[in-house]
Parts: structure tokens; C-alpha cells; sequence
């Protein structure tokens, strides 16, 4: 988005006097320029540097001003000014209580994917960003969402609150018997559920796991044969705590592997609804029961995280493609990213990651506000 | 028979074997470390001679190997030559230069394409395991280029034009190589320079995309040696060679962005040789190597750094029936690579850290002449800066029976062991792509990779009417079980305690490779034929097939001499039954094949001319297939045409 200032002619006569005499003054006319701002939409901004693979920075980068703010990481994460920042392939938004910045995809050049969700090579390798300036240009205010339908950044906890049900109208609490949850910790797997539970006030008062364990250093390919494991939380002081190799309860100075905190309410004392996994383990949710064991040569493509895990909103839609023709680069969809800051809409095409030399990481993008007045 | 110094010239004129006295017969140092006639090394060698090699060449050995049954060449990603032997990739390959190793550009093999033809005396093939003679990477064979080493005055300059026809780039696109061959004797040092320039502008399947097919190139190379004859002897030379290579070729559009991304490479490469030598009695020869690379995407370029030194003792002893070859050698690898910064003011990323290591090494090997039998045995021991000791030892045996004059039969057997050690960028490569989820590390606590190889080959030789006449018919059958191979494996531990996928250079892949060469040559004076077909099986621990490999090959030459002492070569090349990758998601064309014609003729002592056609029928790669992940085992080849002229002054 760019501003400009152009003078319009406009006249002012001003008339010195009356009559015909030749001896009259002439006319004087006096050209006053006023202002009008007209607004350049498309333009593209950058591109920015967002550094190496093994020196990587940040770019912070306000859309109300369209500049870059010099930002060191811990000052960004109090700056509520920025809106988005890119980090090599990684995009986040504000989460700043003064500056919530939210992000819908739009449907603009979805067909740039078949009905399988599969890249079309062919569509990412002949888009250009001047191609693709019309389709940016049409978005506009009709095309904003609803309030509900924008996604933010942020933080979850793998298994947390999503091993129970909470029925609004009845207000019971049942076990999510059909989600499981797949850890990873001390070079062994366990596949674990909540069967049951019950709750007295508002805190857990009984639980039951089932779990299914897989020792990796055993040599064990597949999960075993489900046992439960029944957990009294009524007697909570310090947190509940299990070891899944010893299919037990410990002490919180063991090498445990799950977590409940005690939670205390009205005097009632019991776990709180949440559920963590140690800092060294990972854990994944499997919400088909498809896991039948884990193989450990290819962990890595499971998608383990961490107990806390940041949620970024461009992960579900990202921008590009990579590697489609053999090149190890990234390749723009020019899919339309509508921005809704504290202050203002906008709408975002990605449509460069590289340099005029093709040194990678550094973004060009066009962005522009949508006016709701 | 053996051929030391002293009765080598007599070797060439006198010797009253008919089956040893043939024209074809050369004289080949590859299987023993001495002078030996080609029929009577106890190990199998072929040769292609200098005036073969400037038939077949463009100036470089890129190519020209192919003529040997049994190599299967292939260009690599760098635009490189290499060769597979014997089921083994180029990595298990040794290329020597006067039985010294030469420096393999980094991330890749050594690359024929980076050694001039111009000096060259004749290169010598063996086939099979030989660690005990020449060290590491000798596991599929060795090519050991022999430069020229006596040399009458003499001073030549040739000139050579090409073009790759409908796949020039440019319609008026001219390939050019100049070559100037001088020797001279000054005040008793035997001196000669060569001096050649390549300029080829790589060519375009496809011109109205952005990339192209096969890279332009500039190369230079520059050879000058001096050596002198002293009493008892005893013989100084000295060598320089210089080469740089300039390449260029566009690869990509860059997305979002008018530029485009080329694959450039710049090369310069320095080598000093000093040698010192009594006849064949002992000789001590160092070389050193320096090697200096920027190559990469346009957008991802690298420097490297290589150096190479060695010094190379080696003292033969005669006893009777029996000759003992012994040696040391020290050797020392260093590598510094570093990916050049991406902004001003900052500083690259350094990939291999001014990595060196070190070896000691030393072998024995001993010839038992038992009538017209031949037994050989050896051992090496190595001591490396990393891994410490390692060994290897075979024996090979020969057995000659002449049945006539004319006829002779020879059956060759060999064992052997054979080992590769780790290169630097193994041990300490470090290649960041985190942004984009992966990273490749090297290990350094990797050790040989080693194979155990046999070879038993029946030879056929009969002298037909004439001296100049004669048929070769050979059976060679060979086996080789490998293990240890170094492969890049997911490092489960690290990809879980980083988020990455990070993979490392591990010993994990064992082989298993056996095969079949058959030979026929017939060469009745003026037309020489030569049929070979080779079978070859290879799989890995799973019993899966090794990918990249041909199981049949078959290859053809027909030279004729013609009237008027014009000289015609047609050689052809058939492969099939290669096995795709695991990455690649189908076949495209798994045979393919390429016919080449040349022809030659001295006009006078002064004129010569020589023209041809390489792959006649343009067969090569579909560059969408590739593009589409499918295996194509076509060449990235174009159908060039060439004609050269050169005048010899004396």
C-alpha cells in the first residue's frame, strides 16, 4: 500500500475590480494545489531479510505505518505495534493483548491444489506476481470474514483439556474415551486414554487410564495389549504423577512421564482438567486410534511436540510450496491473507521469499488495508 | 616373463613367443607395480592407447572410457565424468595419475572431465579389488592414467571444432579446442609442454525454457615437465600441471522475482610432482595437490578448499623366479569448505572446518614365476589419523598354457580384499537447512567401508595366419560381497531432541555384486572387431537391487583401415535393466544406446585430420521425466558433430 500526494488544479479567481476600462487590471486567477491522496494498491513491499538457516532473524513489520520496526526478539514479545513477522518460513502474528492479530485464508487460487489437497506443479511454477495482482485487487470488504472465523497464534498443550468431554447444557464432565495420546519418553512409546473419570465439585476426583506401552529399547515394534490404571486424585497435594514404564504412580521426583496438577475449589480438593506431559517427552493426539505401535527409525515424521506447543495461524494455510521442480526452492500460491489488527483490516500476498539474486529468506509481499467505512 | 628396465627394449623386439610377440601387445604397471607385457599380468588389465584415446576424446576422458567393456560411464550432477566397475559407483573407483590419486571435487568423484588428454602415454583399466597396491577406494577397479614419460623432440598443434547440432543453444554455437604438444631436449633435460583450451557451449534440449540442459564450459590446462637421465640409471623429473574449469548453466527461474538462478562452477587446480627413480629398481615420488572450488546455485554458492599430499617410496627386488614389490606411503587429505555469506557484512557458513587426516601405509607384494605360471601375493596396513589400523591382502594367481605357437590359454583366479576410506566431508560435513526442517552431518566415528572380491577369468589367444592377426576370446565371472557401505541415515536421537530431520553419515549398507564379462576382439591387420557383454547383479542386504546400475551392457568396435591411410571407428554402446531409486516414482526408459563414427587419416608426416559423429540417433534423457521423478537412464547426451585438424612440425 502506497500513498501519494498529487496536486489538483482548482481556480480561484479573484476579481480585483469591476468595469471594462482597457485600464482596468486584468483578471488576476491564483492556482491553489490541493492535496488528494490517492492510494496505490499491490505495491510490493521489500524484500526483507529474515537471514540464513544457521543465522536466522526476525523481520517485525507494521502494516498501519508499512515499516519495519528494529525489534529484538524479547522486545517484540512486549511490543504490541508489529503486526506480523516472518522468521525464514515461519510467520507469526501479534499476541498482544493491545494488538490481537488474526488472519483468514481466502479461496484465492485454491485451485492451485487438486481435489486431493496435492500441489499442481504447473500452477506454482507459471504464477507471477504481476499474474496475480488481479486477483489480489478483487479482494476487498465483501470478502472479510466473521469475527469467529479468523485464527490466531497460539499456545496449547498437547494432551491438556482434550482427554474429556464437557456437555454445555447437562454440565457433566465424561471421559474422551476415543482420543488417544501417543508419548514418546525414555526411548519408549505409550499409547494412553482416559476410560473413565469421575469429579467431585469442581475437580477431578477419580480417574482411569487405559495404556497400551511399547518399549523401543526392548525391541518392541507394536503397542501392547491395553491394561488400566486407576488414579485417585481426591488426596492431591503436589500433583499426581505416572511412570508409564512402571505402569504406576510416583512421587514428582521420579521419572515421570504425565502430569495432573492438584486443583483446589470451594474447599474441595482434587486434579485440575488438564493433563502434562514431562519437559523431555512428546506426545501426539490420535483422535482414530490408528496407531498400532511406533516405528523409531522414523519418529520424526510422526509429529511429536512437546507439552507446549505455539500454534501459528499461517502453519494451517502457508504460503508456499517447496521443491516442486527439483530446485529446493519455494514457491508463492499468492493465496490472499486477510489481516485483521486492533485497528484496522487488511489483505496480504506473499509474493517473493527470495532476492533479485535468489538468496533465500528474504520476503517480498504486497499488502493493502480494507476499508469497512 | 617379467620386464625389468634392463630388458624391457628387448621385450618390445625380441621376444620369440609368437603369442607374445604381437602387435597388439602393450606393456601395462597397473596389476604389479612393475613393467609387465599386458598378456602376462597376473592380473587383468585393458589399455587404451594414446592414439585410441585422441579418437575417441574431446580433450578430456569424459566419455572416452566407455570404449572399455565392462565401465559403465556416467555424468553426474555436477556435469562431471565418472565410472562405475563391477557394480561399484564412481566413489569406489580409484583414479590414479601415474599411479598416484588425484582430488575428487567436493561432494562428488574424481571427474574425467578434469584431465586433459594431450600427455598422455595410455590409460590402464584393471578390474576387481586393489587396495593392496593402490590403498582406498580401489574396490570396483582401478583407471590409471599414464602420462608420458620418454618423448622424441617434437611439436604439434591441433585444432578441433564441434557442434551439437539441433541442440545448440545458439544455432551458430561452435565448441573449440586447441592443443599445442611440445617436447624438447635442452642441455640434456628432456623437457615438454602441453598446453590446451576447451570452450564448449553446452547445449539445450528445449530452448524456450529457462533451464538448460548441459552447462557451458571453459577449461584450460597446462602440463610442463622436465626430466634427466643420470648415470646408473638413476632419473629426476619434475611436473606441474595446471587446470580451471568455468561453468555455467541457467537452472531456474527465481519465484516472485525476473532473475534467474545458474549453476556456475570455477575451478582451479594446481599439481606439482617430484619423482626420483633407479630404472625400476626404487623410485620415491611426491605430489602435491591443491584444489579450489566455488560451485553451487547461483543463489548457494561454495568455496572449497582440497589439498592432497603424498609421498610414495616403493623399492622392487628380483630373486631368481621371484620379484618383491614393497612400499610406503604417506598421505595427508585436508578440506575447508565454507557456504559463502548471503549478505554483505556477514559471514558464511563454514560446512567443513579445515578438516585433515593423516595415513601411514605400507605394502608387500610378492610374484612367484613357476614356469609360465604366475602366483602374487600382497598385504597393505594403513594407520589413520581417525580410525587407526586397517588391512587388506589378496592373491591372485595365473596359470598360461600354450598349446601351440599360435594358441595360448590363460586362466586368471584372484582374491581379494579391498576397503574405502571415509572422506572428510563424511566425517564433518555439517549442511544446515533447518528453515526447511532438515539437516545432513557427518560422523566421525566412521570406519572403512570393505569388500571381499573374486575374479576368475579364462583368456583365449590364438595368432591367426599372420603375427598381426589375432583372436582374443575371455571369460571374466567376478563377485564382490561389500559391507559397511557409508549411506546417509535419519539420526533418530538428534531429530527428536532438535525438531529436525536430521540425517548422518552412518556404515550401515551392505552389497552384493556378481556379474559376467565376455570378450571377443578379432584383429586381422587393417579391421580390428571387438564384441564385449557384461551381466551384472547387484543387490543390497535386503536383497533389493541396487539402483543406477545396468544389468546388461554390450558394447561394440569395429576400426577399420581404410585406403590412403584413412582411419574409421564406429563403437557402439547398449544398457539396460537399470533399477530406479527409492525416490524416484517410476521408469521412464530403462535402456538406452549410442552409436559414434569417426574417421582419420595422415595426410602427409606434417597433416592429420580426424571427424566424426558422437551419438548419432541423439538419444538422451527426458529432462521432464527426470523432472517428474522417473528413472531415465539415458544420458543428459546431445549428437555432436566434430572436426579437427593438426600439423606436426617435427
Amino acid at each position: 500500500m502506497k500513498k501519494y500526494t498529487i496536486p489538483a488544479l482548482s481556480l480561484l479567481a479573484i476579481m480585483s475590480g469591476c468595469g471594462s476600462s482597457s485600464s482596468d487590471p486584468v483578471d488576476e486567477i491564483e492556482v491553489i494545489p490541493e492535496v488528494e491522496e490517492v492510494v496505490e494498491e499491490g505495491v510490493i513491499f521489500g524484500p526483507f531479510s529474515t537471514g540464513t538457516s544457521s543465522e536466522p532473524k526476525s523481520v517485525y513489520f507494521d502494516l498501519e505505518t508499512g515499516a519495519v520496526l528494529e525489534l529484538t526478539d524479547e522486545a517484540a514479545a512486549t511490543d504490541s505495534q508489529w503486526d506480523i513477522a516472518f522468521k525464514r518460513t515461519e510467520v507469526s502474528l501479534n499476541t498482544h493483548t493491545d494488538n490481537t492479530v488474526g488472519t483468514y485464508f481466502s479461496t484465492i487460487n485454491s485451485d492451485f491444489y487438486d481435489d486431493a489437497g496435492n500441489a499442481i506443479s504447473d500452477m506454482f511454477l507459471n504464477a507471477t506476481a504481476d499474474a496475480e495482482l488481479d486477483n489480489y485487487l478483487a479482494v476487498g470488504v465483501i470478502d472479510l470474514p466473521t469475527e469467529d472465523d479468523y485464527s490466531y497464534d497460539s499456545e496449547e498443550y498437547i494432551v491438556g483439556d482434550k482427554f474429556y468431554n464437557y456437555d454445555l447444557t447437562t454440565h457433566q464432565v465424561s471421559a474422551a474415551d476415543d482420543v488417544y495420546f501417543v508419548v514418546s519418553s525414555d526411548n519408549a512409546y505409550t499409547k494412553f486414554r482416559a476410560k473413565s473419570l469421575t469429579t467431585s465439585g469442581r475437580t477431578l476426583a477419580t480417574i482411569t487410564l487405559g495404556i497400551q506401552h511399547q518399549s523401543a529399547l526392548d525391541g518392541e515394534t507394536e503397542f501392547a495389549e491395553e491394561f488400566e490404571l486407576e488414579l485417585d486424585a481426591v488426596s492431591c497435594d503436589t500433583g499426581i504423577y505416572v511412570d508409564f514404564d512402571l505402569a504406576e504412580p510416583v512421587s514428582q521426583d521420579d521419572a515421570w512421564d504425565i502430569q495432573l496438577p492438584c486443583l483446589t475449589d470451594s474447599g474441595v480438593t482434587g486434579a485440575d482438567f488438564q493433563i502434562f506431559i514431562a519437559d523431555e517427552a512428546s506426545a501426539l493426539v490420535d483422535t482414530t486410534n490408528s496407531y498400532l505401535g511406533v516405528d523409531s527409525e522414523a519418529e520424526q515424521y510422526y509429529g511429536f511436540k512437546s507439552n507446549l506447543t505455539e500454534v501459528k495461524a499461517f502453519t494451517a494455510n502457508p504460503w508456499y510450496q517447496y521443491n516442486l521442480n527439483d530446485g529446493h526452492l519455494l514457491w508463492s500460491q499468492y493465496g490472499v491473507y486477510l489481516i485483521k489488527t486492533n485497528t484496522a483490516n487488511y489483505k496480504l500476498q506473499v509474493t517473493s521469499y527470495y532476492d533479485e539474486s535468489g538468496i533465500s529468506g528474504n520476503y517480498s509481499f504486497r499488502f493493502d488495508a480494507i476499508s469497512t467505512d | 616373463m617379467k620386464l625389468t628396465p634392463l630388458v624391457l627394449s628387448l621385450a618390445f623386439c625380441c621376444m620369440v613367443d609368437v603369442a607374445r610377440s604381437s602387435t597388439m601387445e602393450q606393456i601395462v604397471v597397473t596389476g604389479t607395480r612393475s613393467t609387465i607385457s599386458q598378456s602376462q599380468s597376473p592380473v587383468s588389465i585393458d589399455v587404451i592407447s594414446a592414439v585410441q584415446l585422441q579418437k575417441l576424446s574431446h580433450g578430456t576422458l569424459a566419455g572416452a572410457l566407455n570404449y572399455i567393456p565392462g565401465v559403465v560411464a556416467k555424468r553426474n550432477a555436477k556435469d562431471g565424468y565418472t565410472v562405475q566397475m563391477q557394480g561399484f559407483d564412481e566413489n569406489h573407483v580409484l583414479i590414479l595419475l601415474d599411479s598416484q590419486p588425484l582430488i575428487s571435487p567436493t561432494g562428488s568423484a574424481v571427474d574425467l572431465d578434469q584431465i586433459g588428454v594431450v600427455d598422455i602415454e595410455r590409460i590402464e583399466v584393471l578390474r576387481g579389488a586393489a587396495s593392496v597396491l593402490y590403498g582406498s577406494s580401489a574396490m570396483g577397479g582401478v583407471i590409471n592414467i599414464i602420462s608420458r614419460k620418454q618423448s622424441k623432440d617434437h611439436l604439434k598443434v591441433k585444432y578441433q571444432s564441434s557442434s551439437y547440432t539441433n541442440n545448440n543453444i545458439d544455432s551458430a554455437d561452435v565448441g573449440q579446442q586447441l592443443q599445442l604438444d611440445a617436447s624438447q631436449n635442452i642441455l640434456g633435460w628432456q623437457s615438454s609442454l602441453s598446453l590446451q583450451k576447451i570452450d564448449d557451449p553446452g547445449f539445450d534440449y528445449d530452448t524456450k525454457t529457462v533451464s538448460q540442459s548441459a552447462p557451458s564450459t571453459d577449461k584450460h590446462f597446462v602440463n610442463l615437465r622436465l626430466s634427466k637421465q643420470f648415470e646408473d640409471s638413476l632419473e629426476l623429473s619434475l611436473k606441474a600441471r595446471y587446470f580451471s574449469d568455468d561453468k555455467q548453466k541457467q537452472r531456474y527461474v527465481i519465484p516472485g522475482q525476473a532473475g534467474e538462478i545458474s549453476y556456475l562452477s570455477q575451478v582451479e587446480q594446481w599439481q606439482y610432482d617430484l619423482g626420483l627413480n633407479q630404472g625400476e629398481f626404487w623410485r620415491v615420488q611426491g605430489r602435491y595437490l591443491n584444489h579450489q572450488e566455488t560451485s553451487g546455485d547461483s543463489n548457494s554458492l561454495r568455496d572449497a578448499d582440497i589439498k592432497l599430499a603424498e609421498i610414495d617410496s616403493q623399492y622392487l627386488w628380483n630373486i631368481s623366479e621371484i620379484e618383491l614389490v614393497s612400499g610406503f606411503v604417506l598421505h595427508r587429505d585436508e578440506l575447508y569448505q565454507v557456504k559463502q555469506a548471503s549478505e554483505e557484512g556477514t559471514s558464511g557458513t563454514v560446512e567443513i572446518d579445515d578438516k585433515a587426516r593423516d595415513s601411514i601405509e605400507g605394502y608387500s607384494q610378492l610374484s612367484w614365476q613357476i614356469a609360465d605360471h604366475e602366483v602374487l601375493a600382497g598385504i597393505r596396513a594403513q594407520h589413520d589419523s581417525e580410525f587407526g589400523w586397517h588391512s587388506a591382502a589378496r592373491v591372485n594367481v595365473l596359470f598360461s598354457f600354450v598349446e601351440t605357437q599360435q594358441q595360448q590359454w590363460q586362466l586368471r583366479m584372484g582374491v581379494g580384499q579391498s576397503y574405502r576410506v571415509p572422506t572428510l566431508k563424511e566425517r564433518f560435513y555439517i549442511f544446515d537447512h533447518s528453515n526447511l526442517g532438515y539437516m545432513v552431518l557427518g560422523n566421525d566415528q566412521l570406519k572403512p567401508e570393505t569388500a571381499v572380491s573374486t575374479n576368475l577369468e579364462a583368456t583365449y589367444l590364438n595368432q591367426l595366419n599372420s603375427s598381426k592377426q589375432q583372436l582374443s576370446l575371455s571369460v571374466n565371472a567376478h563377485y564382490a560381497r561389500a559391507k559397511d557401505f557409508i549411506e546417509t541415515v535419519t539420526d533418530v536421537d538428534a531429530s527428536a531432541a532438535s525438531g529436525l530431520l536430521i540425517s548422518r553419515y552412518s556404515n550401515v549398507e551392505q552389497a552384493v555384486m556378481k556379474g559376467l564379462d565376455l570378450s571377443a576382439k578379432l584383429s586381422l591387420g587393417k579391421v580390428n572387431y571387438q564384441l564385449s557383454y557384461s551381466y551384472l547383479h547387484a543387490t543390497d542386504h535386503s536383497g533389493e537391487h541396487l539402483s543406477d546400475r545396468p544389468t546388461h551392457q554390450i558394447k561394440a568396435n569395429l576400426d577399420w583401415q581404410f585406403p590412403f591411410d584413412i582411419h574409421g571407428l564406429i563403437y557402439l554402446v547398449y544398457e539396460n535393466g537399470s533399477y530406479p531409486t527409492e525416490q524416484q516414482v517410476g521408469v521412464e526408459k530403462d535402456a538406452w544406446s549410442s552409436l559414434n563414427l569417426s574417421l582419420s587419416q595422415s595426410l602427409n608426416k606434417n597433416w592429420h585430420w580426424i571427424a566424426g559423429v558422437d551419438n548419432v540417433f541423439d538419444n538422451h534423457q527426458n529432462t521432464d521425466a527426470i523432472a517428474a521423478g522417473l528413472l531415465d537412464v539415458r544420458p543428459l547426451s546431445s549428437r555432436r558433430v566434430f572436426a579437427g585438424i593438426s600439423y606436426q612440425f617435427y
